[in-house]
C-alpha cells in the first residue's frame, strides 16, 4: 500500500499479526479472501446484514459524526464510511449489484478501495453517535468492526491495536506490566496514600479469598490523572470495609479486540478475567473507569455464556455506598471546582449501569454531584446518549493519528467552552482511560489546560471522609 | 392488464415476505451488541408512524417524509376504494409535494448528492412518475392510454419495491440495535 | 528507519522509539533529543538515567508518579511534579522522555 494524504495508523508488523493468527502480509489472492471473509461475517451476523441493507440514504446522519465535524472531510460522514463496505457487499452479494453495479453504487474491492477502507475505517472511533440519528439505528461501529476484522484477515492490521492485543494475551495487560513491576507500583501508591492520609490503605494484588476482584484499565497503574482514580477506588473500598484484590493475571479491563471486531480475541481477553476470579475465589467482579471495557463487561453474560454474572461498575458500587451511608463524602474538599461530565461513548451508548434504564447516565452524575460543590452540564445534544466521542476511542489513541485526534475532539471542546464560559465549569470529568488520556493530550490544542481533565473516582477519593 | 397488475402485486407480497427474513433474523449472541439506549422511551410503533427521531434531528426532512408517506397511505386507501373522493386530491398533493422536496434536496444539497447513487434518484423518479401518471389519468387526460401508463408504472414499482431500499418500513420497528436493548 | 550519528546508527520504530533498549548510548540520546527540539541538561540526564535503570530492573517504564517521586528525591521536592517534568519534556514524561531514554512506547490507553 502506498502512502497518501488521508490519515491512517501505522500498519501492524507481520510478526505481531501472525501472533494473533492473521496472515502477516497481504496475500496474492487478497480480493477473494476479503470478499469471502465479508460473506462469512454477514452470514454469521444478521445485524450486520441488516445494517448493510437498510440504509435509504436519507442523510439524517450527515452531521452526526465528530470526525466529520472536526475534519470537514466528507469521507468521514457516517453514511460515506458505511458505504465503503456497503458498496462492496452490494457488488458481490446482491443481484442488483452484480447486474447493474453503477446504477446502485456497487463497487469492486480494488486497491484504491482497500486504501480507503484502511484509512476511513481507522478514523471511526466506533462511538455510535451516528446510530442514534439514524431512523433505522444503523450502527456504523458494527460496520467498522466488520471491515477491520476483514482487513486483519488479509494481513492489514493496525499496529497499536494488534500489539496491544498480543500483549494482553502474553502479560495480562495493555502496558506489558509484569507482576513484580505492578506490585512495585502499588507499593509506591500505598506509600503516597499513607503520606497523604496517615492511614494504611492497601492495594492488594492476587489475594485469594477476597470478596471483590477489581479489574481496571492498566492506564490506572501508569498515567495521570488515571492513577488518582485508582487511589479513589482503594480509598472507597477501604472505607467501606470491603475486602478486594487486583489480579496480575487479569490486570487489564480494556479489551482492544472490540476495536478490531474480533469476537475470538475479545472472548479470550474476557476469559482471563473469569479465570482470575475463579482462581482467586472472589465472589464479585467490579470494573474501574474504562469506557469500552464496561461495554464488554456489561455483556459478559452473553459473551462468555453460562451463568457468568454481570460485573458491577465501581461508580454503581460507590453510589450504593453513599446512598446507604456506609461512606461519606465532603464536597468542600474539592472546593472551587465546578465540574461537567463528559459521558464516555461506550458507557452512554453501549451499556447500562445499576438496575434502572439510563443508570449509565444518572449514576455517574449522582456520584459526581456528591463529590464536588457544583456540577454543570454541557449543552444538550452533546451529552447523554448524544455525547460526542473524545476523538481517541476505537484504537485511534496513537501518535501518528494526532492530527485526527485533535480535530475529532473539536466538537467536545466547543461544548466544553460553552460550559466554561456560560456556566463557569472549571473541570471536566471522564470515566474512561482513553477519554482521560486523549483529553489531557489534545485539549491544550483547543486552548484548555490539561489539568482540567479529571476522573470521577479521583474526585470521590479526595472528598471521601476517612 | 388487470391480470398483470394482480400478478405483479402477488410478486410484491412474495418479495416482501422473502425480504422480511433479513429483518426478522435475530442477532446471534455476539455479546457486544447492546441496544442504543434512547432517553424518553424506545422505538416502536409510535416511532414507525411518526418518525419522532427525525422530527428532533431533521425537521425539514421529517416534513417531506411525512407528506410523502401520508400521501402514499391516503392514496393506498383510495385505491382500495376507501373514501376515494375525499383522499385522492390531498393525497396526491402531499405525495407529489413530498417527493419533489426529497428529490430536490438530493439534487441541490452537495452532501446529499455525494451520498446518492443513481438508483437513489431513479427510485424517487419512479415514485414521482407513478403519482404524476395517476394524477394525469384522474384530472388531466383521462382515458385508456393514461390508465395503461399508470398501471405499467405501478407494475414496475411492485417489481422493484421488495428488492430495493423502498422496502424499509420493517427496519424502523425491527432494527437490531434496538432489539438487543438490555437483553 | 534509523537514527544515525557519526558512523553509528540505531534502528527505530515507526514512531521513533528505539528498537533495541541495550543499543542506547548518550550520543543517541542527544540525536533523538535534537530531533525533538530538546537540549539536554543535567536535569534531563537524571530523568533519562532513572528511566533506563527502572526499565532494566522492571522491563517497563515507571508510572508517572513513581518517576516524579524519584525526581523529587534526586532533584529536590520542588521539582518532583508532573509540571516540572513537562517543562523538561514538553511532549510528556511518558512518551517523549521514554523515547529519548531508548525505552519502547508505553502502549494501551495512555
Amino acid at each position: 500500500m502506498t502512502e497518501e494524504k488521508t490519515a491512517r495508523p501505522h500498519r501492524a508488523r507481520p510478526e505481531s499479526l501472525e501472533a494473533l493468527g492473521f496472515p502477516g502480509e497481504l496475500p496474492e489472492d487478497w480480493q477473494q479472501r476479503a470478499v469471502a471473509a465479508l460473506g462469512r461475517r454477514v452470514r454469521k451476523q444478521p445485524d450486520l446484514r441488516f445494517f448493510l441493507n437498510a440504509c435509504v440514504k436519507c442523510g439524517a446522519c450527515n452531521d452526526a459524526c465528530h470526525a466529520f465535524l472536526g475534519t470537514g472531510d466528507p469521507g468521514n460522514r457516517p453514511v460515506a464510511r458505511q458505504d465503503l463496505l456497503r458498496a462492496v457487499h452490494r457488488r458481490h452479494f446482491t443481484l442488483a449489484g452484480r447486474l447493474f453495479p453503477k446504477l446502485v453504487g456497487a463497487l469492486d474491492l480494488d486497491e484504491a478501495m482497500l486504501e480507503r477502507w484502511y484509512s476511513y475505517f481507522h478514523q471511526c472511533s466506533e462511538c455510535r453517535r451516528c446510530a442514534t440519528f439514524c431512523p433505522f439505528g444503523i450502527d456504523t461501529a458494527e460496520i467498522t468492526m466488520a471491515a477491520r476484522s476483514i482487513l486483519a484477515e488479509i494481513g492489514l492490521g493496525q499496529k497499536s491495536v494488534a500489539e496491544v492485543i498480543a500483549k494482553v494475551h502474553r502479560t495480562g495487560n495493555n502496558l506489558g506490566l509484569n507482576p513484580r513491576a505492578l506490585r512495585h507500583t502499588l507499593d509506591s501508591l500505598e506509600e503516597d496514600v499513607r503520606e497523604e492520609t496517615g492511614m494504611d490503605i492497601r492495594f492488594p494484588l492476587d489475594e485469594a479469598g477476597a470478596d471483590i476482584l477489581l479489574v481496571t484499565p492498566s492506564a490506572d497503574f501508569y498515567s495521570e490523572p488515571h492513577v488518582s482514580g485508582l487511589i479513589g477506588y482503594a480509598k472507597v473500598l477501604h472505607a467501606a470495609g470491603i475486602s478486594w484484590t487486583l489480579s496480575s493475571h487479569a490486570s487489564e479491563a480494556a479489551n482492544f479486540a472490540l476495536f478490531l471486531g474480533s469476537d475470538e480475541h475479545m472472548r479470550r481477553i474476557a476469559r482471563r478475567i473469569q479465570e482470575a476470579a475463579e482462581e482467586l475465589g472472589t465472589s464479585r467482579l467490579v470494573f474501574g473507569e474504562c469506557g469500552h471495557a464496561w461495554r464488554v463487561a456489561y455483556n459478559f453474560p452473553a459473551l462468555l455464556g453460562g451463568d457468568v454474572p454481570r460485573p458491577r461498575h465501581i461508580l454503581d458500587l460507590t453510589h450504593e455506598l453513599i446512598g446507604n451511608g456506609i461512606i461519606r463524602l465532603d464536597p468542600s474538599r474539592n472546593a472551587g471546582m465546578a465540574v461537567t461530565l463528559h459521558d464516555s461513548c461506550n458507557v452512554a451508548r453501549g451499556s447500562g449501569m445499576g438496575v434502572h434504564p439510563g443508570g449509565q447516565l444518572d449514576i455517574p452524575r449522582a456520584v459526581l454531584a456528591a463529590a464536588v460543590p457544583r456540577t454543570v452540564e454541557m449543552p444538550a445534544g452533546t451529552t447523554g446518549d448524544r455525547t460526542f466521542c473524545c476523538g481517541g476511542g476505537g484504537g485511534l489513541l496513537t501518535d501518528e493519528m494526532m492530527e485526527i485526534r485533535i480535530k475529532g475532539a473539536a466538537p467536545r471542546a466547543a461544548a466544553l467552552r460553552q460550559a466554561v464560559e456560560g456556566s463557569g465549569a472549571t473541570h471536566m470529568a471522564a470515566i474512561c482511560a482513553i477519554c482521560k488520556s486523549q483529553f489531557s493530550e489534545v485539549l491544550p490544542h483547543h486552548g484548555f489546560d490539561r489539568g482540567m481533565v479529571v476522573g470521577i473516582m479521583q474526585l470521590v477519593g479526595r472528598a471521601l471522609v476517612l | 392488464m388487470d391480470v398483470l397488475v394482480t400478478a405483479a402485486f402477488a410478486f410484491l407480497l412474495g418479495g416482501i415476505l422473502l425480504r422480511m427474513t433479513v429483518f426478522l433474523r435475530r442477532p446471534q449472541g455476539r455479546g457486544v451488541q447492546p441496544g442504543l439506549p434512547i432517553r424518553g422511551g424506545r422505538l416502536g410503533l409510535v416511532e414507525a408512524l411518526l418518525f419522532r427521531r427525525l422530527w428532533r434531528d431533521a425537521p425539514s426532512l421529517w416534513l417531506a417524509s411525512m407528506a410523502f408517506h401520508g400521501g402514499l397511505a391516503a392514496l393506498l386507501l383510495a385505491h382500495l376504494n376507501i373514501a376515494p373522493h375525499l383522499l385522492r386530491a390531498p393525497g396526491a398533493a402531499a405525495m407529489i409535494g413530498g417527493l419533489a422536496w426529497l428529490l430536490g434536496r438530493r439534487l441541490v444539497l452537495p452532501a446529499m448528492r455525494r451520498i446518492s447513487a443513481p438508483s437513489d434518484f431513479l427510485l424517487l423518479l419512479l415514485l414521482l412518475a407513478n403519482a404524476l401518471s395517476g394524477a394525469a389519468f384522474l384530472w388531466l387526460v383521462p382515458g385508456e392510454m393514461s390508465l395503461l401508463v399508470h398501471q405499467g408504472l405501478g407494475i414496475v414499482l411492485f417489481l422493484v419495491l421488495p428488492f430495493s431500499k423502498l422496502l424499509h418500513a420493517p427496519g424502523i420497528v425491527l432494527s437490531p440495535s434496538r432489539r438487543v436493548l438490555h437483553d | 528507519m534509523r537514527y544515525a550519528y557519526g558512523d553509528k546508527s540505531w534502528p527505530h520504530d515507526e514512531n521513533g522509539y528505539l528498537e533495541h533498549f541495550e543499543s542506547w548510548d548518550e550520543d543517541l540520546a542527544a540525536v533523538i533529543a535534537a530531533a525533538e527540539d530538546i537540549i539536554l541538561t543535567p536535569e534531563h540526564w537524571e530523568v533519562l538515567y532513572f528511566l533506563r535503570q527502572y526499565y532494566a530492573d522492571f522491563e517497563i517504564a515507571p508510572a508517572i508518579r513513581v518517576l516524579t517521586k524519584a525526581v523529587a528525591r534526586r532533584l529536590g521536592p520542588e521539582k518532583g511534579n508532573e509540571a516540572h517534568l513537562r517543562r523538561l519534556f514538553p511532549g510528556g514524561p511518558a512518551k517523549q522522555a521514554c523515547k529519548i531514554a531508548g525505552l519502547p512506547r508505553p502502549t494501551g490507553c495512555v
